[in-house]
């Protein structure tokens, strides 16, 4: 560990993730074969790993979180709060905290331009073993915190589209596989059994189907209902086979990703170096480490509990 | 002794023989419990090769692996049939469906993969038992319109968008050989005054064939000799060592997406082979549930009631009959079927073609293992099967329904499957290698020639994909087996 301050960054929150999923093909837009559907009047599956998504996008009842509102509402997994925020903010030296930076707190943390998990059908690289391209983290609040800083696979050919860099490129950032971790998803969701948690979401949408039908009708009604009847029938699908069936225990399972943050300057505001106290290493060959996972995936909301942390580098002068 | 290379894109390893394991049962009566005796010609006609004389045991091997190969056609056509009217059903409400209407479709959408899928390890089935009989594995078909007497099964073979006429064509085709009463009720509702009994099914060949194995199988034991005389390792199966690596513990084969493709060692492996061949197809009489036939038939009950709801409820585009790209000077026209004349529409048809060609030149390499490594044989099952029929097959077929057949025309075209005279095994490794690889590029170029033209952004999109797709799936062949590529 060196003397070199660094700022640390914890941030947490429930994305989206509107993914096609294996066999279907990778820019399926619809759903097909795989077990992640578009219903009726929704977007088409872009891929998009969305931090911070607009409301056509959330499906009830999942919803739109603020900094200060809790991760879930009600019993867990119930209806996660969208929405990727800083959760402590800290200036190390070496092992010990400086100081704490509470005017970073809240900030929200986005994932920009159009992020994906990038293997293709197992031809960049095998699932659960994918990086996110692109990768342009951006930190921000409305009191002038501005964070920028774009990833490159590769340093030296940071233009280089993610279908041709090397097999090197591809795994300086990619995840380090799919894998159960029951304990790290229940600690940080509160979801401990997560076939009770599917059990759970489809008694509440019979509940809330029961409460649109009984309502006068009204233009989208019928696509309201449509929607929830396939959602409902594609749970009970899975509960039939709850330990084998991708929509039921995938829950469970975390993608783990850690790199360094290269390529390309960071920018940072004025603003927020003030906030710190001290000016921000941005130049591109510094690297920001992040470390962070993905995981309780939740297949009928198309949501996914995001947790890590970044390392800024700082001048201590 | 070793068994195996891995089909559906997951990898090629070595796996202990099956020695040892314990016997798995199976229906279709074998063993020294099973009279032996010729089957009765007329159990045993499919036309292509009626006229090898079943009595003669001279000739019964013969017919057997000629009644093997008519599987492998048949497989190889219903799997493009399937994947063709999957394919040109409607995916937006936009498309004139209603929310309701929309996801029935998208559910039979799913379903008719998973039988192409399912077709797709029928047809590896089939082509495990020729390896195992010595035999070369059966990859070639013919180009579509069928004339129902080429096989002699009483239907046509097409490609044809769905509707409620195709899905009784797929209904015939998974006939079971008996029926209970209500579903036999049922079909009689949808086929009246039809005699199902003297409709020829895929299901009689397949009961046929097995009873030919047994016949051919005993009388080799009685010389102290076996018809399985093939190699082992050159047998295809579901699973390898990309899973293994995904989950490690898993060992060797596996069910993967509804597949379950095992080796075919002996007798018992052959007959389960076709057990399971049957059962997914046509199921059992008592039981048809999950089974192609079922499937079918909960489809058609599905139509029924939507089409009782709204009769103008049309659940794919309008896509024309056997699509067929327009050749000019790449090579000789098709004669049968509906030629695509709208110039970017054929571009992108073409192109469709030549994936294809890629496809079953790969396929060729991968079942008729000649001079490969196992690095060889695990970058053709790392290109073949994920990702080629995932990001370049599917996407290029569906988008082709979205174009349209003739400039100003209402039909869309679709994927015609053209499988021209080219497609063959290509024996010698690294030419081979050459030549595949050189296909890929040249499918990269045609795709780049087509970019930014297509009707709308969703369509470039996809386009624009797949042609980076082409080129990632060409380098990476490239790379694995040794012959070069691009520089990355």
């Amino acid at each position: 560990m060196t003397d070199t301050p660094t700022l640390l960054l914890t941030f947490s929150g429930w994305c989206l993730m509107r993914i096609p999923t294996d066999p279907d093909p990778t820019d399926e837009p619809r759903g097909v074969s795989g077990y992640t559907f578009a219903y009726a009047n929704e977007p088409d599956l872009d891929r998009i790993i969305l931090f911070h998504p607009e409301e056509k996008f959330v499906r009830w009842p999942a919803w739109q979180a603020g900094p200060d509102d809790p991760e879930n509402k009600g019993a867990p997994g119930a209806a996660p709060g969208l929405g990727v925020y800083v959760r402590a903010a800290r200036v190390l030296h070496g092992d010990n905290v400086d100081h704490t930076l509470p005017g970073l707190v809240g900030a929200k943390v986005d994932l920009l331009e159009g992020p994906k998990l990038e293997n293709r059908n197992w031809l960049l690289t095998l699932p659960g073993q994918e990086p996110i391209v692109p990768f342009i983290l951006h930190i921000s609040n409305d009191r002038g915190v501005d964070i920028l800083r774009k990833n490159a696979l590769d340093p030296d050919k940071p233009d280089q589209p993610v279908w041709k860099a090397s097999a090197a490129a591809l795994a300086r950032c990619a995840a380090a596989g799919m894998n159960p971790e029951p304990d790290m998803v229940g600690r940080s969701t509160g979801i401990w059994d997560y076939v009770q948690k599917n059990k759970d979401r489809r008694d509440a949408l019979v509940s809330h189907r029961a409460e649109i039908a009984a309502k006068p009708p009204y233009p989208d009604q019928e696509n309201e209902l449509a929607i929830l009847d396939a959602r409902i029938k594609s749970i009970e699908t899975g509960l039939e086979n709850p330990t084998s069936d991708r929509r039921i225990f995938m829950t469970q399972m975390v993608e783990r990703f850690s790199f360094d943050i290269l390529g390309f300057d960071a920018k940072v505001s004025a603003k927020t170096e003030k906030f710190i106290g001290m000016p921000v290493e941005c130049d591109a060959k510094t690297g920001w480490p992040i470390g962070f996972w993905i995981g309780g995936w939740d297949p009928d909301l198309l949501a996914a509990h995001v947790e890590g942390s970044v390392r800024i580098p700082l001048t201590s002068s | 002794m070793t068994v195996g290379r891995y089909a559906f894109g997951l990898g090629r390893r070595l796996v202990q023989l099956l020695a040892g394991a314990p016997a798995r049962g199976h229906p279709l009566e074998t063993g020294p419990t099973t009279p032996i005796h010729a089957p009765d010609p007329s159990e045993t006609e499919p036309s292509m090769t009626a006229e090898i004389d079943v009595n003669d045991p001279h000739y019964r091997r013969m017919r057997l692996a000629a009644m093997l190969c008519e599987a492998a056609e048949l497989e190889h056509s219903l799997t493009c049939q399937y994947l063709f009217a999957g394919f040109a059903l409607k995916r937006e409400m936009t498309e004139g469906l209603t929310a309701a209407e929309l996801d029935k479709v998208r559910g039979w959408r799913s379903t008719i993969m998973l039988i192409a899928r399912q077709e797709m390890e029928h047809l590896g089935y089939v082509n495990n038992v020729l390896t195992a009989l010595g035999e070369a594995p059966h990859l070639v078909r013919p180009d579509f319109p069928l004339d129902p007497a080429f096989y002699e099964t009483d239907i046509d073979s097409k490609l044809a968008r769905f509707d409620f006429e195709t899905l009784k064509r797929f209904l015939l085709f998974e006939l079971p050989e008996r029926m209970d009463h209500e579903t036999l009720k049922t079909m009689t509702g949808y086929f009246p005054g039809l005699d199902f009994a003297t409709i020829k099914t895929l299901g009689g060949l397949y009961t046929s064939i097995a009873k030919l194995l047994q016949l051919c199988e005993a009388e080799a034991k009685e010389k102290g000799e076996t018809i399985f005389i093939g190699p082992k390792w050159a047998e295809a199966m579901t699973g390898g060592s990309n899973i293994e690596n995904l989950r490690p513990g898993v060992d060797g084969q596996m069910s993967i997406y509804g597949m379950n493709l095992k080796p075919v060692l002996n007798l018992e492996d052959a007959i389960h082979a076709i057990k399971q061949v049957l059962e997914e197809g046509e199921g059992a009489p008592e039981h048809i549930e999950g089974s192609h036939f079922g499937r079918f038939l909960e489809i058609a009950a599905e139509y029924d009631r939507l089409l009782q709801d709204n009769p103008g409820f049309d659940p794919s585009r309008k896509v024309v009959d056997t699509p067929v790209s327009k050749v000019g000077y790449r090579g000789v026209q098709q004669k049968h079927g509906t030629v695509i004349e709208d110039p970017l529409t054929n571009k992108v048809s073409l192109a469709f073609d030549l994936a294809y060609n890629s496809m079953m030149l790969m396929l060729f390499r991968f079942f008729m293992a000649t001079d490969e490594d196992e690095a060889d044989a695990k970058a053709i099952e790392d290109s073949v099967f994920f990702p080629v029929m995932t990001v370049v097959i599917r996407p290029l077929g569906e988008l082709l329904t979205e174009l349209p057949a003739k400039p100003g025309g209402d039909g869309m075209a679709g994927p015609g499957f053209r499988f021209d005279r080219r497609i063959a095994l290509l024996p010698h490794r690294t030419a081979a290698f050459k030549i595949i690889y050189a296909n890929l590029m040249a499918l990269n170029a045609a795709l780049t020639e087509v970019a930014g033209q297509m009707p709308n952004q969703q369509l470039n999109d996809r386009i624009d994909f797949v042609t980076q797709n082409v080129w990632r799936i060409a380098q990476n062949f490239a790379n694995a087996t040794g012959i070069g590529g691009e520089a990355q």
